[in-house]
């Protein structure tokens, strides 16, 4: 139940056997079943989660009651409104299963007592945190400075899998493009 | 697509008790049910009674693990018989780290202590005595969690504090 976490946190610090039993005492286990909502749109973000199995989205609804997909989770990936969750101001986004999913979820009064009580976690989360930046950073150059085309082959370059298994619809969403660009672009580089 | 909005699910082990029963109907409304019981037959019986008065899909389901149920839950609700409750901590203890229980009794039951199988868990003792329900617990988001619940029943509800 904690395999992938654990393989995840002690890839960048290390936990004494200890460590990993009071570590286990902060987590909720959670399945979530594909399409069930953990967070809508007007409620406070309570947890913050890490995918043990399956797939999750984090998706704002505009005006027009269009998605447009701000992140995607996999095994192994952290997933929260980080705003919503740390301030505990109500949240502009919705997280669903894509598909079916094992969480273990975090509330923030146990995520302090946890940094608290395991010091070597604020580590992790320090890491965990710069990597998050730098890749919202880099997001936001692709989507200023590449063309369509480019920051397809891009995604698909950083992270092959999450076009085998997301619908194509979400990751044009992801991409901000229609579904009928990103068609037009993948059957331009199959064909070429 | 489409999604299921997100609500608490409960899971009640022992949903054919009289207590499990009760329960489930009374909170069916406000909460998504995961009903578990042995006779998984009569257990569809009441789940669909319960359909019936939601009018929800997806608002309860019958399963036949308690483990699994109790991994899914946000809360648990155990009104089985109070001689499983140990033997059902043993095997839900793993899933339930962090998780409100509420261990549902008669007054005339011997109830055995579950927090110390369940020492990463917030047990809520909930005592029926005709239609009085005497809660106690330590947690008090996991209090506010059972006050919530019992809120939808017709019982008085009564905190014990020492």
């Amino acid at each position: 139940m904690f395999n992938v976490l654990l393989a995840h946190i002690q890839e960048k610090v290390t936990l004494s056997v200890g460590d990993v039993d009071l570590l286990k005492s902060f987590f909720i286990p959670k399945k979530l079943r594909k399409r069930q909502y953990i967070l809508q749109e007007g409620d406070v973000c309570k947890y913050l989660m890490f995918v043990e199995k399956g797939l999750l989205r984090m998706y704002h609804v505009d005006d027009k009651g269009a998605e447009h997909m701000i992140q995607f989770a996999w095994e192994g990936w952290w997933m929260a409104d980080t705003y919503s969750f740390l301030s505990g101001d109500i949240s502009q986004y919705n997280i669903d299963a894509i598909e079916d999913a094992e969480l273990l979820m975090i509330t923030l009064p146990n995520f302090e007592a946890m940094l608290l009580q395991l010091p070597v976690m604020e580590r992790y989360f320090r890491i965990l945190f710069q990597n998050n930046i730098i890749s919202k950073e880099r997001r936001l150059i692709n989507t200023i400075s590449y063309s369509a085309e480019e920051r397809y082959k891009r995604l698909v370059a950083a992270h092959p899998e999450m076009i085998q298994r997301i619908p194509q619809n979400l990751i044009a969403s992801y991409l901000g493009l229609t579904p009928e660009t990103l068609s037009r672009i993948r059957k331009k580089l199959i064909q070429s | 697509m489409k999604s299921i909005g997100y609500n608490n699910s409960v899971a009640i082990i022992g949903a054919n008790s009289n207590m499990g029963a009760q329960f489930a109907m009374a909170i069916a409304k406000a909460y998504r049910l995961l009903l578990i019981d042995s006779d998984e037959m009569q257990t569809s019986l009441l789940a669909a009674k319960i359909k019936h008065i939601t009018q929800l899909p997806g608002a309860v389901e019958v399963l036949s693990c308690s483990k699994d149920a109790s991994w899914e839950a946000d809360i648990i609700v155990l009104a089985s018989p109070t001689v499983t409750h140990a033997l059902i901590a043993k095997k839900i203890a793993e899933v339930t780290t962090c998780k409100t229980i509420l261990q549902i009794s008669n007054a005339n039951d011997e109830l055995v202590s579950i927090q110390n199988i369940l020492p990463h868990s917030h047990v809520i003792k909930v005592t029926i005595n005709d239609s009085i329900a005497m809660f106690e617990g330590k947690n008090r988001e996991a209090i506010q969690s059972a006050l919530q619940l019992l809120s939808f029943t017709n019982w008085t509800i009564i905190e014990k504090t020492n």
